[in-house]
């Protein structure tokens, strides 16, 4: 077989790294907004700040870092070359324009301009599908990675085409009809299960076992976990439109919990195989990650069934807990442990790889700071627990607090990912190569 | 003429690409650097034909072979 020159169509660092540099600010707004909560934000989920807070996360961190590492990981193991690479610059112009406007049309509650906003947000990721898609279709088998997030593009539009609905139906003049409760349910699993979820799961069933060392052990689920998540977020998406009653949507959500919860055996097998015994920041972010799926599970259960299963029968408290440990402790660890490994081997690689066998270079680890990493892997875990415990009990002030760590876990992320881009020298001399010399043909 | 062996097996990238690329600057002309990798070596190609050399890659068993050769000039 030979080799194949899949690299040189790898994007620039300099196109890839906005992503990741400026994806932290929407966590920083949304952690801004949920510290100054009034008394009534367990009231409803979809009060204009929580719904700000929550987009802020969603799409202005979690959405902006995938799309970054997508156009990197789809040219280089999915596909093949994207579109166009200029087409990506236009397109972070785009989107971080709208997702700064969207969040402050929804925290304000402005109508036009969420119109605006969602429109301009509509098309830049619609740009990102196109581009995305067209890598992917140069593809020539079908690995995991490849099929998930085919799936969850596809997602993504869905997703997004509820969205600027729902925004249509809210100008003053349309009211095409109610946003309901599962209506908005219908919106937010088709984007943070048919989309994040499943592109996270697919990428991680790639990076998983390529950083961790795992070679002796395959995954099990991996086409069943794309298979049943993708059939029960179109199910869910598509029943949730019409306000089943408890007993529907508790069987809709136990299926929708199905694939994670099989993607999570996956992990958990693969990592016990490991030959890397030593447990980095993306080794730490899987069992974190694991620990987090596990929780969310149990409380969308919960949640799906409403006020009978809800602390004094407020299903808003119980639906703002779920969403805290699934968005930021399950996502928001397997982005936060994944960015720190692959924008370090992008920066080694577009900075020093050239320099190898030359000169002393930096190996990838010393890119990042794996303490400061840790660290905001915690805060990160530490912010999703106490938005869920607030959410449980109650409790403003919690709430408010877990905000503030928020804010202070996209301020440190922020920082972290700005630190790897500063020059590194080698801290320690290259150790000899361990090499066998022999006479040609003994080796064949 | 001696080839080189090197066993890239249960490294971590970017390990691999650092310890072939090292590696490359002791191989004699006509040699060839023979590589077990856990995976195909993706990233690593263009930078081998930056650098004058060409790569045949060769599946085992829950393996692979990469073997690497300088470009002959014409």
């Amino acid at each position: 077989m030979t080799a194949g020159v899949a690299a040189a169509r790898s994007p620039a660092l300099g196109v890839i790294a906005p992503f990741f540099l400026v994806a932290p600010l929407g966590l920083v707004a949304a952690g801004l907004l949920i510290a100054g909560a009034n008394s009534d934000s367990f009231v409803a989920v979809n009060l204009p700040r929580n719904v700000a807070a929550t987009h802020g996360v969603v799409i202005g961190w979690l959405t902006t870092s995938i799309m970054g590492a997508t156009y990197q990981l789809s040219p280089v193991v999915m596909g093949g070359d994207l579109l166009s690479v200029r087409l990506t610059r236009v397109q972070l112009y785009l989107h971080v324009a709208s997702i700064a406007l969207f969040i402050w049309s929804l925290w304000e509650w402005d109508v036009r301009w969420m119109g605006v906003a969602g429109a301009g947000l509509y098309i830049s990721l619609l740009l990102f599908a196109l581009n995305i898609s067209v890598a992917l279709a140069r593809g020539k088998s079908w690995s995991h990675p490849r099929a998930f997030v085919t799936a969850s593009t596809a997602f993504l539009v869905l997703a997004m085409s509820f969205g600027l609905t729902y925004v249509g139906a809210l100008q003053p003049e349309h009211a095409w009809f109610g946003i309901t409760l599962g209506r908005l349910s219908a919106h937010a699993h088709l984007g943070l299960v048919g989309w994040l979820a499943l592109t996270l799961m697919g990428v991680g069933y790639q990076l998983i076992p390529m950083f961790n060392v795992i070679n002796r052990a395959k995954p099990r689920f991996g086409w069943a976990v794309l298979a049943i998540t993708g059939a029960a977020t179109a199910l869910f998406g598509s029943a949730m439109l019409f306000d089943p009653p408890v007993e529907a949507r508790v069987v809709l959500a136990a299926l929708l919990a199905l694939g994670p919860a099989l993607w999570g055996i996956d992990q958990v097998l693969l990592m016990r195989s490991r030959s890397k015994r030593r447990v980095d920041i993306q080794g730490r972010a899987t069992y974190a990650s694991l620990f987090f799926l596990a929780a969310v599970i149990p409380f969308g259960l919960a949640a799906s069934a409403g006020t009978p299963l809800t602390p004094d029968g407020e299903p808003a408290r119980w639906l703002l807990s779920y969403a805290a440990l699934g968005m930021l402790g399950w996502l928001g660890s397997t982005l936060v442990g994944n960015s720190y490994k692959i924008l370090s081997f992008l920066i080694w690689f577009h900075r020093y790889r050239p320099l190898v066998g030359r000169e002393p270079v930096p190996v990838a680890s010393e890119i990042y700071s794996e303490g400061a990493a840790t660290a905001v892997l915690a805060l990160n875990g530490l912010a999703a627990l106490v938005l869920a415990l607030a959410g449980v009990s109650g409790n403003i002030g919690l709430w408010r607090a877990g905000g503030l760590l928020l804010a202070a876990v996209g301020t440190a992320h922020a920082a972290t990912m700005l630190y790897m881009f500063l020059p590194k020298k080698a801290r320690r001399a290259a150790a000899p190569i361990p090499v066998n010399r022999t006479v040609p043909n003994e080796t064949r | 003429m001696a080839n080189i062996e090197l066993d890239n097996r249960g490294l971590q990238p970017p390990e691999p690409m650092v310890r072939i690329l090292s590696a490359l600057s002791e191989l004699d002309d006509g040699a060839e650097l023979i590589a077990l990798m856990d995976r195909d070596p993706l990233l690593l190609y263009p930078e081998l034909e930056r650098r004058g050399f060409a790569a045949t890659l060769r599946p085992e068993e829950g393996w692979f072979v990469l073997t690497i050769r300088k470009i002959e000039a014409q």
